[in-house]
């Protein structure tokens, strides 16, 4: 079962402070105070962090700091070397986000998510998720 | 003499280390540093503005250590004469302001986890029998693992430009498979692919191998480093090598480390300045450098901690130089083990190719605009019934010909002379269709190879000249045998017009340039019966001196040293500023 996506579109500071008090309360109303949540940044050399081991049902949340919009896409991007990454266990594509947006999603399956960024595939903004079990 | 203020640290060498060192070093302390450097200063504007003189650079080695005044000289072995050479040829060491990193030619390698591990590991797959009696190779005293963190920040600090392809222990299509796992892809996209790149993959990968671009210290687009140096990306010229970059986009000291360094105001780079020793206390530590400005006047710079950054060979030879009553032959050199395990690189090109009528632009680019493949390095393939250890990275000619040094062999064994009108003929029409496959490979050590002081020849100043003991051993004959044959494969794969294969490796020669990476002689290890430092560079029996560079390398793996070079200085810089001066004079553990 796919876990409810997030979003927040924060139009002031203090709205941006308020929006991640929210959400950090409705996520852990909504998923359990048990769940973990991790947080990778899109920054503007790349993801950070763009390795990481988490366990299934942990909530992976995407955070754009840089002023292009982005989405996540783990469907198996193809580079205009012709060169692919492989698809994830779950393959999606979030919706855009906007500088200062996040997208979050609890990664049940186990497997290696290899991803990157779209509508436009970028060599710095490849990472991998391992989802095992610790 | 004249004695100046202490310093808390002093350095052989104004150049890629000692930069490393005082960039990292500096900031967040209040210690000070003062480099002696040989030759002149130099900066990106204006020194190489407009620079694109071949003859001067290129065939002049304006940038390159003056033989003249200070040479090595070279022996194959212990029963022949050593002799000077008075022209630079097998190698190039730099001088001037940032050191030979200013002109190198930007491949920037990690090493391999089995490098790390050699003689273990060969021991392990193919047992102890299968090492030459003579070799003396060893693991390094440290791994891939902890050097990892650092091949990272310093890719990062340079700006370096590659295509990941272990990320985090997933293999990622497109790099190379064989590296050992990184934490985040490169910081910048792979330099622009060329027209004989493309043949060099599309036949390669038809073969099952695994080409992925050149790793480079180069930027192939505009970026800000962490030290807010706004650099330009790299425009192609081909005056690559043997050049300072015109736009600042090959990276280097002038346009990394030492704007940070410079801006403590607690670093000092004395330039045209030559070390004549390090001094030595009745306690056996080092207290300082005495060297020699460019009016002949001496200096004496005392200092709690003295470096050893300049060029490998000159690093041996100032330890052996170091001679006291404390260290009667030398610092480091109590138990014998300076100037063992000396190394080289085996690099040659085995097999070139011809394509009548096709334009390879080989002009343009760079050195490191062209494909590698590490199918044939290390342990990346079974050695089971083969009759060498170790192997070489490969990788097709980059972009930077040009027509003077090129003219002379390019059209060796696809003519059957090197003058006449045919020759010029086929020169002419055929310069920018001609092209090869090269190895690096790496070069075990051997008992026989060594560096020692020469006991005849001396230097401008009367000092004696380092003595060289090398030559290539059975091992590194199989080896190139076996990866001439590998090289024709994939030449013929290319489907050239014609095609030359050297299938035999000829005696080292001094004369003949083949790359500028001598290593070992100062190696580190686990402990003093086997190696001159730890792992931090720190000699074993003087604790206040330490080396930097390729010195410290056990053995020379099949790849460009310098991405190791400063892994290692990160590492080493940390430790010096974090634990050094809380327990000065102890060996870091």
């Amino acid at each position: 079962m796919i876990g409810p996506r997030r979003r927040t579109r924060p139009a002031t500071v203090l709205n941006a402070i308020l929006m991640f008090a929210t959400t950090a309360l409705v996520a852990s109303c909504a998923l359990g105070s048990d769940t973990d949540v991790v947080v990778v940044r899109i920054t503007g050399s790349g993801f950070d962090p763009a390795t990481l081991t988490v366990d299934p049902g942990t909530e992976v949340r995407w955070s754009n700091e840089t002023n292009q919009v982005r989405t996540i896409d783990t469907t198996g991007v193809t580079f205009n070397q012709g060169r692919s990454l492989p698809a994830g266990p779950e393959a999606f594509i979030s919706e855009p986000l906007r500088q200062g947006e996040t997208y979050a999603r609890v990664l049940t399956s186990e497997g290696v998510y290899v991803y990157t960024v779209g509508p436009i595939p970028d060599e710095q903004f490849i990472a991998m998720i391992e989802v095992t079990e610790s | 003499m004249k004695t100046h203020q202490p310093v808390e640290i002093v350095t052989i060498g104004g150049g890629m280390t000692a930069s490393i060192f005082a960039a990292k070093i500096l900031p967040g302390t209040s210690h000070r540093m003062v480099s002696i450097e040989q030759g002149p200063a130099q900066w990106t504007y204006p020194d190489f503005a407009h620079n694109h003189d071949t003859l001067k650079y290129n065939n002049r080695y304006s940038m390159m250590q003056d033989v003249g005044r200070s040479t090595w000289t070279w022996r194959p072995d212990a029963a022949s004469p050593s002799l000077p050479f008075r022209q630079l040829g097998s190698f190039h060491p730099g001088q001037g302001l940032g050191g030979a990193m200013v002109h190198w030619t930007a491949l920037l390698w990690r090493f391999l986890p089995d490098d790390f591990v050699y003689r273990s590991l060969n021991e392990e797959r193919y047992g102890s029998d299968r090492i030459p009696e003579e070799m003396t190779s060893q693991d390094w005293p440290l791994t891939y693992d902890d050097l990892e963190r650092h091949y990272d920040a310093l890719e990062y600090d340079l700006g370096a430009s590659g295509q990941v392809g272990n990320l985090g222990g997933q293999l990622i299509e497109g790099g190379n498979p064989f590296e050992g796992p990184r934490q985040r892809p490169y910081p910048n996209p792979p330099l622009a692919p060329t027209v004989y790149g493309q043949m060099f993959t599309e036949a390669t990968k038809s073969l099952g191998l695994h080409p992925f671009p050149t790793p480079a210290g180069i930027l192939s687009r505009g970026w800000t480093d962490p030290y807010g140096n706004a650099r330009a990306a790299c425009i192609y010229c081909g005056f690559c090598t043997r050049y300072g970059c015109e736009v600042g986009a090959k990276s280097s000291p002038l346009t990394t480390w030492l704007p940070p360094a410079l801006d403590t105001e607690r670093y000092q780079v004395r330039t045209n300045c030559r070390v004549l020793g390090i001094e030595t206390g009745d306690n056996g530590l080092a207290t300082g450098l005495r060297y020699v400005d460019s009016r002949g006047e001496e200096h004496f710079q005392p200092a709690d901690v003295v470096v050893c950054s300049a060029f490998m060979l000159e690093n041996v030879r100032s330890l052996l130089l170091a001679r006291s009553a404390a260290h009667p032959d030398g610092i480091g050199n109590d138990r014998g083990w300076v100037g063992r395990n000396y190394t080289y690189q085996l690099n040659q090109a085995p097999v070139k190719g011809l394509w009548r009528g096709q334009k390879l632009h080989t002009y343009m680019g760079n050195g490191c605009t062209n494909v590698q493949l590490h199918d044939f390095n290390a342990d990346n393939f079974d050695h089971s019934g083969l009759d060498f250890l170790g192997g070489a990275r490969i990788q097709c000619e980059g972009g930077q010909r040009e027509p003077i040094s090129s003219a002379d062999s390019l059209l060796e064994g696809l003519t059957d002379r090197q003058w006449g009108a045919t020759w010029k003929s086929m020169l002419a029409e055929n310069w920018d269709s001609v092209a090869d496959i090269s190895i690096e490979g790496d070069s075990p050590a051997y008992a026989g190879n060594f560096c020692d002081l020469d006991p005849t020849y001396t230097d401008e100043w009367g000092q004696p000249l380092l003595r060289i003991t090398f030559d290539w051993r059975d091992n590194e004959r199989n080896m190139y045998r076996f990866l001439a044959q590998r090289c024709a494969e994939m030449m013929s794969a290319m489907r050239p017009d014609q095609m030359s294969v050297t299938e035999e490796l000829e005696p080292y020669r001094i004369d003949d340039y083949q790359s500028t990476h001598p290593t070992g002689g100062a190696i580190m290890g686990t402990d003093p019966g086997n190696s001159v430092t730890n792992s931090y560079g720190q000699v074993w029996d003087t604790p206040n001196v330490f080396v930097t560079g390729a010195a410290l390398f056990p053995q020379n793996p099949g790849a460009n040293p310098t991405g190791t070079v400063g892994a290692l200085a990160f590492r080493s810089a940390e430790a010096i500023r974090d634990r050094y001066f809380d327990a000065a004079e102890e060996l870091l553990t």
